[in-house]
């Protein structure tokens, strides 16, 4: 009788267990999100500008390299809301068209980084010992250096270039992921469900990708979606100094560069890029510290 | 270890410029020269050799106060930063201190008044400055103030030429420090000795900055540790921004001329000066954390005894 009753409980259990598993950590996390202002709207604005980029052949009036001689160096108006450049191309079409490559430059050059620390990292904190130490002491010496200076080395190496920007920017961000990535492996490096992986005879790539991975993955994300700020903004100031995307394609730095000649008399080529990036940034920030929020509690504040 | 780090990070970058396409000796001469004059050339600096000479005799060379001359105009580099450097160092520790100084009253301020209006004022301006492009926020301040005659926006030779660049040099430390200074002195709101020196009755204003700041500055310092490194950088776009004759400029019209020498020897002092300041920053830790001090101390001990036992 004792034995069907606690094997009815145990049932029950279970099923209790499966319908709270049906609300994964994720959405669980993104509920809580929603539930915070700043961050929705944030979210809300980073989508706007994702989808204005992805469908800006549809939406803007202009082709972004399309020049009217008529209509140089226009200030806004009702015909080219954000005015015209020096060759007269319509602002407003080339920052929707620039979204393409600011964004996805940001969004790129930080997966990147994130997906190759990830594999780095986590065979430093698996490992320990010796391959620790020689993966730590060569972030020490590529983090010695000033991430900017890094990324203006690596993008001269490499050359200019959407492609190659990407893996310019990428690969300044590698050790701090890196090293997050490892502490995060060693804190949990000691739990029993390791342990129970191993003696039921786990590979060790096992181990690191389907059982530590998942149960640090939520700080890695927060810690890639705070750097892909950083990261649009280098992008744009690696382009202001002639090095990453180049004219003509419409990258918000490279615009914001061109601009910078005729500050004095048409101000609206500088400025327009400028608030663009600063949206952009500003949404992500919010965007990263909601997801803080959302996804550690213990952590907020 | 710091001289390792900043070793490394000279062989890193050597490198990395070793490997960049295109041969100097031809750029060099023009399209005009002949195979030979170019191989003469070639053989004149050294670019035939195979990479390890080359590199021993860079790394040579520059622990000398070598780093090699300009393609274009021949002048040793390190004759162009011993001039330059100062005006860039001055320029990002400005940057610091004003971001430093800023800050903390933010974040204090933020902290204290948790959840209320001033909190929100000051974390919304905090994060206005971490996602402003501080070289816009430059070029913004440029337009505005060269309609006016109130601050001038190029050159350098007054304190007056430096407020501006500050300014904007600052912007992120300001941001990232007054949002670091903030989490940790919530960090520390609630701990025990806090609590005990408002219970003795502790004016308010004594518990914040005698108890709780000393204690929320430990992680603070990492934060403008980081701060010197990215201002150091970010004076390369402040400088051209601002026409300022330093380290920067240098280094942006060399990146546009494709002068290789001064960008490899430019990224390495740079790498060297923030390798130091992050040395003296863990020093100023254990100088402030006296639990790090004890540590230390305590290892030294150990390892004296060790010594006299062995």
């Amino acid at each position: 009788m004792a034995n069907t009753v606690s094997a009815a409980t145990l049932q029950t259990q279970e099923l209790q267990g499966a319908r709270e598993k049906k609300e994964s950590f994720f959405t669980q996390s993104f509920k809580r999100l929603l539930k915070n202002k700043a961050a929705t709207v944030a979210l809300i604005a980073l989508l706007i500008l994702v989808l204005l980029a992805i469908f800006a052949p549809l939406i803007t009036p202009y082709q972004y390299d399309e020049m009217d001689y008529y209509a140089i160096n226009s200030a806004p108006s009702l015909k080219h809301w954000f005015g015209t450049d020096s060759l007269g191309r319509d602002l407003l079409s080339r920052l929707l068209y620039g979204g393409r490559y600011s964004l996805s430059l940001g969004f790129a050059a930080s997966f990147l980084s994130s997906a190759v620390a990830v594999v780095i990292g986590s065979v430093a904190g698996y490992y320990g010992g010796r391959v620790d130490n020689i993966i730590l002491r060569i972030c020490d010496v590529v983090q010695a250096i000033p991430g900017m200076l890094l990324a203006i080395v690596l993008s001269t190496l490499l050359g200019n270039g959407y492609f190659n920007t990407i893996l310019a920017l990428a690969i300044g961000g590698i050790p701090s992921s890196v090293r997050m990535t490892r502490s995060m492996t060693m804190s949990v490096r000691g739990n029993e469900y390791l342990e129970a992986a191993q003696s039921i005879n786990c590979s060790s790539s096992r181990i690191m990708f389907r059982h530590i991975l998942p149960n640090i993955l939520s700080p890695l994300i927060v810690g890639m979606t705070m750097g892909m700020s950083s990261v649009i903004m280098l992008a744009a100031s690696l382009s202001f100094l002639g090095l990453g995307v180049q004219p003509p394609l419409p990258e918000w730095g490279a615009m914001l560069s061109a601009g910078r000649n005729y500050i004095s008399n048409y101000p609206w080529l500088t400025i327009f890029p400028g608030i663009f990036i600063f949206i952009t940034c500003l949404s992500i920030n919010i965007f990263g510290d909601g997801l803080r929020d959302a996804m550690d509690p213990k952590l907020k504040d | 270890m710091t001289i390792f780090v900043v070793l490394g990070a000279a062989i890193l970058i050597f490198s990395i410029m070793y490997f960049i396409p295109g041969d100097p000796a031809t750029l060099m001469l023009g399209s005009e020269a002949t195979p030979e004059m170019v191989e003469a050339k070639r053989e004149a600096m050294g670019l035939s050799d195979p990479y390890l000479i080359r590199l021993g005799k860079y790394l040579y060379n520059a622990v000398h106060g070598d780093l090699g001359s300009s393609w274009y105009t021949t002048v040793p580099v390190t004759k162009e930063l011993a001039t330059r450097l100062p005006r860039t160092v001055l320029l990002g520790m400005l940057c610091v201190i004003f971001g430093t100084a800023v800050a903390l009253p933010l974040g204090i301020t933020a902290a204290v008044h948790k959840g209320k209006w001033q909190d929100t004022t000051c974390m919304v301006t905090a994060m206005a400055c971490v996602s402003m492009p501080d070289f816009w926020f430059a070029l913004m301040l440029v337009m505005i103030f060269s309609r006016t005659n109130i601050l001038p926006t190029f050159g350098i030779g007054s304190w007056k030429n430096y407020v501006l660049p500050v300014i904007a040099g600052s912007l992120h430390s300001i941001g990232q420090l007054a949002r670091q200074t903030r989490s940790s002195m919530l960090d520390v709101y609630h701990s025990d000795y806090v609590t005990t020196a408002r219970a003795k009755g502790v004016p308010e204003r004594k518990v914040i900055y005698g108890h709780m700041l000393p204690n929320a500055l430990i992680p603070v310092i990492t934060v403008v540790g980081g701060a010197v490194g990215r201002s150091i950088a970010g004076t390369i776009v402040i400088e051209q921004i601002f026409s300022m004759p330093g380290v920067g400029t240098y280094l942006s019209t060399a990146i546009s001329n494709r002068d290789y020498p001064i960008l490899q020897g430019t990224i390495i002092v740079m790498a060297v000066f923030v390798a130091i300041v992050m040395l003296l920053v863990d020093l100023v830790y254990a100088y402030v954390d006296p639990r790090i001090k004890a540590q230390y101390v305590a290892q030294s001990k150990h390892a004296r005894r060790a010594k006299t036992n062995g």
